[in-house]
């Protein structure tokens, strides 16, 4: 017997696509599904449904909406010279979620990977480039990922920008807070020795 | 560190073995066949969690068992237990008893070098060989240059696609080769520093060791060549050179300058080592460049390596045996495998355990 059934199959491999699921914690999501309520389990994939059908991306900053345009955008008391560009919408909500950052986002949509097919034009790069020439914002703060992709667009992003004459500034990497020194790996250390600050 | 014993259970063709062994080391005595580099790789596997002869462990298993485990007793700045497991296809490391999850936990514990006849492709191989003899080192001693290293090969990879889609046309431009050009520099600006940092006392180490094995009193030179001309600085250089040979890489469709297109140039009495020497020299040289390897590394980490010699003195003669077994055995523990002990016994004090 290779498998129990093919329609059950085909749910765990839908699953599977997921980000962070395996193989086996698919197939016990898939036994949940199958042993919970058919009420429950429709209201999860009528939600599935409605958040595709009825979120887009925000026309201006690319974080999603249930509108043109996001909350964020829409907001006045937002501080619109300064600019937040991150990778992914979900860095934008830990963001906002952190609760002290007022001014706007750029959502990029990713990293550049040309592993992975991902090249400049595949991110918002050109629509950032537009905002930027408008001349309201003085300052880009850069807040992709400290990996290598998020590196390299950190630094292809401040080297367009240059032209447009402002700030860039790239968000500090090291020890996280709350944490121990001596569990901090050689890496994060010599980087957060060499972006300490005066007291 | 120095390893004190060693428990064997369906490794290889040893059923149980368990051997118990002095600081200085010893003699591994047999003829062909009986186990002596299955010993000495037993002893790798515990330092660096993977064998020197197969990538799969699979071909570790003694005959028709279902696993293997490996128990090693070391000593020295400290002591610590090590364990390897393999059964069903999974691998298992301990340490002290304790599970480890990542393998950066397991190297860097113990220092240990590995001589054998496969030596001499660091002098005959591709420039690859010497820049892998480098990185090793460097690993040993700095814990973050190994990840700039992994950094530095995935953003050169990034980059060259970026060149390769350009070449086979799959796409017009180059757009968003800045970010990796810059990326590219600023890691491999620091690799390049830190390879430079040591090659005075590398030179001067392996030259010493070569002028004491050579009865002609040759002189060994060993250099860091770079792939571009150094400017103000390594990053200035690397930045000028890569901006000056763009055509060029697009044509080829990968990044051509950089430290993972650095070679060492090794030379006797100023001649290149690979055209002009002979076989001997050319072994002798190798063997000189491992010792000084393990030799620096007792000094820079203030503690004894572990020399694994697998008949690598095997093809050199009387007086050359005789003054490198002399040399190893100053620097650390030494297991010396060899067919031909009669000879060798006369050399040392080490102990003699025959297999």
């Amino acid at each position: 017997m290779k498998y129990l059934s093919r329609k059950h199959e085909k749910l765990v491999e839908s699953l599977r696509k997921l980000p962070g699921i395996g193989r086996k914690t698919a197939l016990r999501l898939a036994f949940y599904l199958l042993k919970e309520s058919k009420d429950e389990v429709f209201e999860l994939a009528q939600a599935i449904r409605e958040a595709k059908e009825g979120v887009k991306f925000c026309s201006i900053c690319g974080n999603i909406t249930e509108e043109d345009i996001c909350e964020v955008c829409n907001d006045s008391s937002r501080d619109r010279t300064t600019l937040c560009v991150v990778e992914e919408p979900m860095d934008l909500y830990s963001l906002e979620k952190a609760d002290f950052y007022k001014g706007v986002y750029h959502v990029l949509g990713g990293a550049l990977s040309p592993l992975d097919g991902i090249g400049p034009e595949h991110l918002r790069i050109d629509k950032l480039i537009e905002r930027v020439k408008k001349g309201e914002i003085q300052e880009v703060i850069v807040a992709t990922n400290p990996d290598t992709e998020g590196e390299a667009t950190a630094l292809y992003i401040s080297k367009i920008l240059k032209p447009c004459n402002v700030r860039i500034t790239r968000i500090a990497t090291g020890i996280p807070m709350g944490s121990n020194i001596d569990y901090a790996d050689g890496i994060t250390l010599s980087k957060s020795f060499k972006s300490r600050g005066e007291m | 560190m120095y390893i004190e014993e060693i428990v064997l259970e369906n490794f290889r063709n040893y059923n149980e073995k368990n051997l118990t062994f002095d600081k200085a080391g010893s003699f591994l005595c047999g003829m062909n066949g009986c186990g002596k580099t299955n010993l000495l790789e037993s002893i790798y596997i515990l330092v660096y969690g993977k064998s020197f002869k197969t990538i799969n462990p699979e071909e570790l298993v003694m005959h028709s068992k279902e696993f293997f485990r490996i128990k090693g007793f070391f000593n020295g700045t400290h002591k610590k237990k090590i364990e390897f497991r393999f059964s069903h296809g999974k691998k298992k490391i301990l340490i002290n008893d304790v599970e480890i999850t990542n393998m950066k936990e397991l190297i860097g514990n113990v220092a240990l070098i590995l001589l054998s006849l496969n030596d001499i492709n660091l002098i005959t191989g591709e420039p690859a060989m010497r820049r892998r003899f480098l990185d090793s080192l460097l690993s040993l001693l700095f814990p973050d240059y190994l990840s700039d290293l992994l950094d530095y090969r995935r953003v050169l990879r990034q980059r060259n696609k970026v060149l390769y889609l350009r070449k086979i046309g799959r796409r017009d431009d180059i757009s968003g080769i800045d970010g990796w050009t810059d990326e590219l520099v600023q890691i491999g600006s620091r690799i390049i520093k830190r390879r430079l940092s040591i090659m005075k006392d590398l030179n001067e180490c392996a030259s010493f060791y070569y002028t004491l094995f050579s009865p002609q009193k040759d002189r060994l030179s060993v250099e860091y060549a770079l792939s571009f001309q150094l400017n103000e600085s390594i990053k200035e250089g690397f930045y000028e050179s890569i901006n000056k040979r763009r055509e060029e890489e697009l044509e080829k469709g990968m990044t051509l300058t950089g430290p993972h297109r650095d070679e060492l140039s090794i030379t006797i009495n100023e001649l290149p080592i690979r055209k002009y020497a002979s076989e001997g020299e050319q072994r002798t040289c190798a063997i000189s460049l491992k010792i000084a390897q393990a030799s620096f590394l007792k000094s820079k980490r203030n503690d004894s390596p572990i020399l694994l010699i697998d008949e690598a003195v095997a093809e050199l003669d009387k007086v050359r045996t005789e003054k490198v077994l002399n040399s190893v055995t100053t620097i650390g523990q030494c297991f010396v495998a060899t067919t031909n002990c009669e000879m060798l016994n006369t050399m040392t004090t080490l102990k003699t355990i025959d297999i």
